[in-house]
């Protein structure tokens, strides 16, 4: 994005945010649908699982394939300690001391612990939730970085824990969760909220990229695991992968912006926000 | 529903006594036969048995009754997702044996055999590993990783998160009663307000702990972690012949099993 | 007498904030002393304490002019595990701090991080236990404890690395009067065997005032008001100003001051205004 007039961002972000509660109003209605049993007849024709088989397996597994490769690229690169900055790949320096590792186990705690108290909105028990604490993964990206992701894919892991799926599968949740954070973090230029540019990023980054990357890649690992983590492909393709892209759309969308609005100044003010405890080494 | 210990319940089973890293690979055996069975083998019978043995091992560590409702809720919503999709995703051939009246779904003997095999597949492996957390303190998990060369800070991450959930549980409810006391209905609308509603949970529970999160930091450096490169564990996981014995019965029960079923009930 | 915290000539001023939270504080605590900081919320306690602590400006960005020294140690150039074996903080929420899952592996817990070895940790857990009255509830976790507990704990957990320094933020705010009897004996226990500099930022003073050495007022980032309780309270002190109340029994005698009586000194404590009182009656007695 280059310096273009503020102005445009305004209705952009209007538009972007109308498009991703369009789509969690679809998803919606598509799970009434598929718990509502009319799968025998054929998924129907307008709902969202429909929609994404309409394309074929072979078309999301490519896809899914794509985003998976990146998004592992990216994951492994960022723990070793290397990171992309302007189109360049520069080694960062994250100390991992006592209060990175504070924030990481917070965030895990508040992601896995926020999904148990709050599992009041379970539509199909034991099975699958509207996870309310989800709303919380793009703010925890864009305030606390890397150990904000790294807190994410392990709250991820409480969390499967205590919904009672802790497999094979939850490898994919894991990093699928540290990109949900991750994405908005990279990529949002200004995350302060306090523009509407800012505002636009968080929708455009935050719910729509990081939202369809996570579910793309937890679908694409538990159909490559298949073998292992026993989920039909339909059930994959057709139910979990749209599932989990509108779940995170739908909570992320309401409630998102609001939150990491409010959270920025005083993380801020604690010194506790990503940018004042990450250095970058760029060879000159 | 307290998760006092984190996901620990404290006990005195078998399974409390043994060490973590043969739970550990107890299910990963669990999941080695299930992975044989789902796939190759496919005989639900088998299945049955190797998810019952891991019911066993839940049931005789006493879990609170979270963990029952939980994997009962779960064991058939797996069991109901299995027989509705593997017979969609795979065409089978077979005899006709069961049709679901008003539903109206057709199962060949072929397709109920892949979806209770496949739906064993899931549970008995997820059943073992819940077994691990319930009946292992968080420190001995922490030191069993620490055992297997994982930087010790980063696998100190997981284990501070399990201490922090009942902290977290309790100030999500505190922070819920105080707003139903001035009147904010939590589970009445529609699914979006009431989503919007959780704002008003999450904004003051993340002030604090994030707050919090300086004070744990600088706990920790009051605490010296991090001042070594290695540290000590001052109750240290011994393996004992015991802990042996108990894998070695496992693996010779899931294999004689497997033997015996395949040969004599060969569905 | 050895210094333990001493500084100079400090400014503390936030990021993005205009106004400087300490102005040009200096301030000497002696090597054991028992030290009450009090002052009105917003007066700059919190923002000292933190820099004592190195946090303010490793952590939390500030600018900060002027000099810490705590024992030979600059805590604003040193690192956190350096800092860690002159001063340690207790916070107001010792929840926060307790890191383990039983009260023996939190006691354990920094020991085992400095590498010390097995037996060794098991004979310091046990004394400290003791020290703190802790002692039979190894087994339990830290959220069934009573506050006053979880309190003696946290300090418990520090103690085991025999800092010189302990800062207690608000250690009494949240306990009853049990509880607070036990931080009370902790303190003058940890006083008498290690000799601990402690430094406690308070807003209720009843608790310690027989046993504080000195009494530092803060408000707007300075010390106002110094010296031991007894000179402290001599004048009166309002409330609403001061952001504490002074004992209740100095509060009584400020009133009888006022309406006229004449005392020979203001009392700080009961047993102390009970002699007084006594003495006065005795008197008017005589006198009738």
């Amino acid at each position: 994005m280059s310096e273009k007039a503020p102005g445009i961002y305004k209705p952009l972000a209007v538009i972007v945010a109308i498009i991703a509660i369009a789509l969690a109003i679809w998803g919606s209605v598509t799970f009434a649908a598929v718990s509502g049993l009319i799968w025998e007849k054929g998924p129907a024709v307008w709902s969202w699982g429909a929609a994404f088989l309409s394309l074929g397996f072979g078309f999301w597994r490519v896809v899914g394939g794509i985003f998976w490769i990146v998004g592992t690229a990216l994951f492994i690169m960022e723990l070793a300690g290397f990171t992309i900055r302007n189109g360049r790949i520069v080694r960062q320096v994250i100390k991992w001391d006592s209060i990175d590792i504070a924030i990481a186990a917070l965030v895990a705690a508040i992601y896995g612990g926020g999904l148990v108290a709050t599992a009041g909105l379970i539509v199909i028990p034991g099975f699958t939730w509207i996870r309310p604490a989800n709303m919380l993964s793009p703010v925890f990206g864009i305030l606390f970085g890397i150990p904000g992701c790294v807190g994410l894919a392990f709250g991820n892991l409480i969390a499967d824990a205590l919904g009672g799926f802790l497999g094979f599968g939850s490898i994919g949740g894991f990093i699928g969760n540290f990109i949900l954070g991750y994405i908005p973090y990279k990529l949002m230029k200004d995350p302060s909220l306090r523009s509407s540019r800012s505002v636009f990023e968080f929708y455009l980054w935050g719910v729509l990229v990081g939202s369809v990357w996570c579910s793309l890649y937890i679908a694409w690992w538990l159909d490559l695991v298949q073998a292992i983590a026993g989920l039909p492909p339909l059930f994959i393709w057709g139910w979990f992968a749209p599932f989990v892209m509108v779940n995170n759309a739908i909570v992320t969308a309401i409630v998102g912006p609001a939150l990491a609005y409010v959270l920025y100044p005083p993380v801020k003010r604690w010194g506790l926000h990503w940018s004042d405890r990450i250095t970058f080494i760029e060879k000159s | 529903m307290s998760f006092e210990y984190g996901l620990y319940v404290p006990g005195r089973s078998v399974f409390h006594r043994i060490d973590p890293r043969a739970k550990i690979i107890w299910a990963l055996t669990v999941l080695a036969f299930s992975i044989y069975n789902g796939n190759y083998v496919m005989n639900p019978i088998y299945g049955g048995m190797i998810y019952a043995s891991v019911l066993i091992a839940l049931i005789s560590s006493k879990p609170t009754s979270f963990w029952y409702k939980l994997f009962g809720g779960l064991s058939v919503a797996i069991l109901f997702f299995s027989l509705l999709f593997w017979p969609a995703s795979v065409p089978l051939g077979g005899k006709p044996l069961l049709v679901i009246p008003v539903l109206g779904w057709k199962y060949t003997d072929l397709a109920l055999r892949l979806a209770l095999s496949k739906a064993f597949l899931v549970l008995s492996p997820i059943i073992a590993i819940a077994t691990i957390f319930i009946t292992s303190r968080p420190g001995d998990l922490f030191q069993a990783l620490v055992k297997w060369r994982f930087p010790y800070r980063l696998a100190y991450i997981p284990i501070l998160a399990l201490r922090f959930l009942p902290t977290v549980i309790v100030e999500i409810r505190t922070i819920i009663d105080a707003q139903k006391s001035r009147a904010l209905e939590l589970e009445k609308g529609s699914i979006p307000s009431r989503i919007r509603k959780y704002v008003a949970v999450f904004v003051p529970l993340m002030i604090r702990m994030m707050k919090s999160a300086l004070e744990l930091g600088v706990a920790l450096d009051s605490k010296g972690f991090g001042a070594m490169k290695t540290r000590t564990f001052s109750k240290e996981l011994r393996w004992r012949i015991y802990d042996t014995l108990i894998l070695i019965m496992f693996t010779a029960l899931y294999a004689v099993m497997l033997i015996v079923i395949t040969r004599f009930l060969a569905w | 007498m050895a210094t333990a915290i001493k500084i100079e000539d400090l400014w503390v001023r936030y990021r993005e904030e205009e106004d400087y939270a300490v102005k040009g504080l200096s301030l000497e605590i002696g090597e054991g002393e028992f030290v009450l900081l009090m002052g009105p919320s917003g007066c700059g306690k919190t923002t000292l304490c933190l820099t004592i602590m190195g946090i303010i400006p490793r952590v939390i960005k500030a600018e900060v002019k002027g000099s810490v020294r705590v024992f030979d140690l600059d805590p604003l150039n040193a690192s956190p595990t350096e800092i860690a074996k002159y001063v340690t903080i207790v916070f107001q929420n010792p929840e926060m701090q307790l890191v383990t899952t039983s009260v023996y592996e939190e006691v354990a817990f920094p020991l085992e991080n400095f590498g010390l070895p097995r037996d060794e940790i098991k004979r310091r857990v046990k004394e400290v236990l003791e020290v703190v009255g802790l002692s039979g509830l190894e087994d339990r976790s830290p959220a069934s404890l009573s506050g006053g507990q979880k309190q003696a704990l946290a300090i418990a957990s520090v103690l085991a690395l025999r800092p010189k320094i302990i800062i207690l933020d608000e250690p009494t705010s949240q306990l009853d009067p049990q509880g607070t009897k036990r931080v009370t004996d902790l303190i003058l226990k940890l006083r008498k065997e290690f000799e601990t500099t402690i430094l406690a930022v308070e807003h209720r003073i009843e608790w310690a005032v027989e046993y504080v050495d000195r009494i530092l007022v803060m408000s707007g980032g300075k010390i106002v008001l110094e010296g031991d309780p007894k000179t402290v309270f001599s004048k009166e002190i309002k409330p609403e100003e001061a952001g504490f109340r002074p004992p209740q029994v100095s509060e009584i005698a400020y009133k009888l001051v006022r309406s006229g009586v004449a005392l020979p000194t203001i009392p700080i404590s009961l047993n102390e205004a009970l002699n007084i009182f006594r003495g006065i009656l005795d008197e008017r007695a005589a006198s009738s």
